[in-house]
């Protein structure tokens, strides 16, 4: 082959090189920004790992009325079986508030801890507060799988949580030490807390992947917004409000003496209960590091300025109790959340005695018709400055 | 004739073809280039193979 030959397949193969190029630089300007929103439209009670892992989304989807709330798989509850949902509450009625739920189903206090980092950096959260729900089954002996957290991880949060200068460097190198226990690579780590040159290079491709993903992903999240709460401003009638949730449960759970909704109960636990005794059993909810992931979360609240009301959910006490899962174990988790939200100033609302109250639950884990009522009510107090 | 020595004539062919047709291989050359590139990037960031799972009750 002649050196001409060679050179012009050589110039051939740069110019393919460089319509490739140009053909990813056009997504970036044929998708929306992440911070692109249309008026008029609440996101806040849509549930979705793209929405939850976009500060830029979170942020413009937010006014001085709303809160953060972050938690997991309850945010996924559909109104259909339990129509006291937040997106049925305070989305539905102009209560004066608006809850940006943030979170899915594995996502604990350690995504939690990374993502409000990122949202907090430069006081971007109105309202200098913050809700987190937790529930005792983050904190099973052993911790969380790290396959889990893997499928969860989000290069963005990550990256904002790394940026925000008010964030203790003892925090970040306590979740960067976790990260790294959850399998999570070094270059991924260092690229978000690094200083070298290929950190910074690693940064900025890992972060324009991580757009593109978003932007796409969040195509879908456009369409499941929801009209604003609209119309005269209201003062939440919580006995009325509790009233007509009784009044939907006890339509909705007819089947069981738990309180637990009928198809979830005919479903998914009536096949099984008679093999589940004490499955279970030896459960202690101690050997774990969610504690001290739950402190280093509030710690990125404190720094930042935050006011933290944690709310701790409670199981299905009849069920638990039926698997093995004794009563002192789950108290015991529930006392070192108390513990640790009170070393950190924290408010609590504690509804862990609430394990043998029918309808609490819808299932044996998740909010249901009076629970969310009661979960919404600390919420709005907590909001409008009471305790 | 032998397999192995019908792929040599093949391969040769197209090798001397290419060569006579210079225009037309750099052409090929810079598309191939081009899809397998933006191929690669769209499998990157849109496939979802490292998307995250749906919620199951095992958790519990």
């Amino acid at each position: 082959m002649s050196p001409h030959t060679v050179h012009t397949r050589l110039v051939a193969l740069l110019v393919g090189v460089v319509i490739a190029a140009a053909a990813a630089c056009c997504t970036f300007l044929l998708l929306p920004a992440q911070s692109e929103q249309a008026t008029g439209v609440e996101y806040g009670y849509v549930y979705s790992g793209a929405k939850s892992s976009s500060a830029s989304f979170i942020e413009a989807n937010m006014d001085q009325s709303s809160i953060l709330v972050q938690g997991s798989s309850e945010f996924s509850t559909p109104s259909s079986l339990v129509p006291q949902v937040p997106s049925q509450v305070f989305g539905a009625t102009n209560y004066g508030l608006r809850m940006m739920c943030v979170g899915e189903a594995y996502d604990q206090s350690l995504w939690h801890a990374m993502a409000l980092g990122a949202l907090a950096n430069g006081n971007r959260l109105p309202g200098g507060k913050v809700v987190l729900i937790v529930a005792p089954g983050w904190f099973v002996d052993g911790g969380q799988d790290p396959n889990t957290f893997k499928t969860r991880f989000s290069y963005s949060m990550w990256q904002g949580f790394c940026d925000n200068p008010d964030v203790p460097d003892q925090t970040k190198s306590y979740v960067a030490s976790r990260l790294r226990q959850m399998g999570i690579d070094e270059t991924t780590i260092n690229s978000g807390a690094g200083n070298l040159p290929q950190d910074r290079l690693d940064s900025l491709a890992l972060g324009a992947l991580d757009d593109l993903k978003l932007r796409q992903q969040l195509g879908k999240v456009r369409q499941e917004g929801s009209p604003l709460a609209s119309g005269e401003l209201q003062t939440p009638d919580w006995e009325s409000l509790r009233a007509q949730a009784l009044a939907d449960a006890q339509a909705r759970s007819t089947n069981n003496d738990w309180g637990i909704e009928n198809g979830f109960y005919a479903d998914r636990l009536a096949p099984v209960l008679d093999g589940s005794r004490g499955i279970r059993a030896g459960e202690t909810y101690s050997a774990t590091p969610e504690y001290d992931d739950l402190r280093a979360y509030l710690q990125v609240a404190k720094a930042n300025g935050l006011d933290v009301l944690v709310i701790v959910s409670p199981v299905c006490g009849p069920y638990y109790d039926h698997i093995g899962i004794d009563a002192s174990a789950r108290a015991t988790c529930y006392e070192r959340i108390r513990q640790v939200a009170a070393d950190e100033d924290a408010q609590v609302a504690d509804f862990s005695d609430r394990e043998y109250e029918r309808y609490f639950l819808y299932d044996i884990v998740h909010f249901g018709w009076t629970g969310w009522i009661d979960v919404e009510q600390s919420i709005y107090q907590f909001a409008q400055g009471g305790e | 004739m032998a397999l192995g020595a019908k792929k040599k004539t093949a391969s040769a062919r197209l090798r001397r073809w290419l060569d006579a047709h210079n225009k037309t291989a750099c052409l090929l050359i810079g598309t191939l280039t081009a899809a397998a590139l933006i191929g690669l990037f769209l499998f990157v960031c849109f496939s979802g193979f490292g998307a995250s799972a749906d919620f199951i009750y095992s958790q519990f």
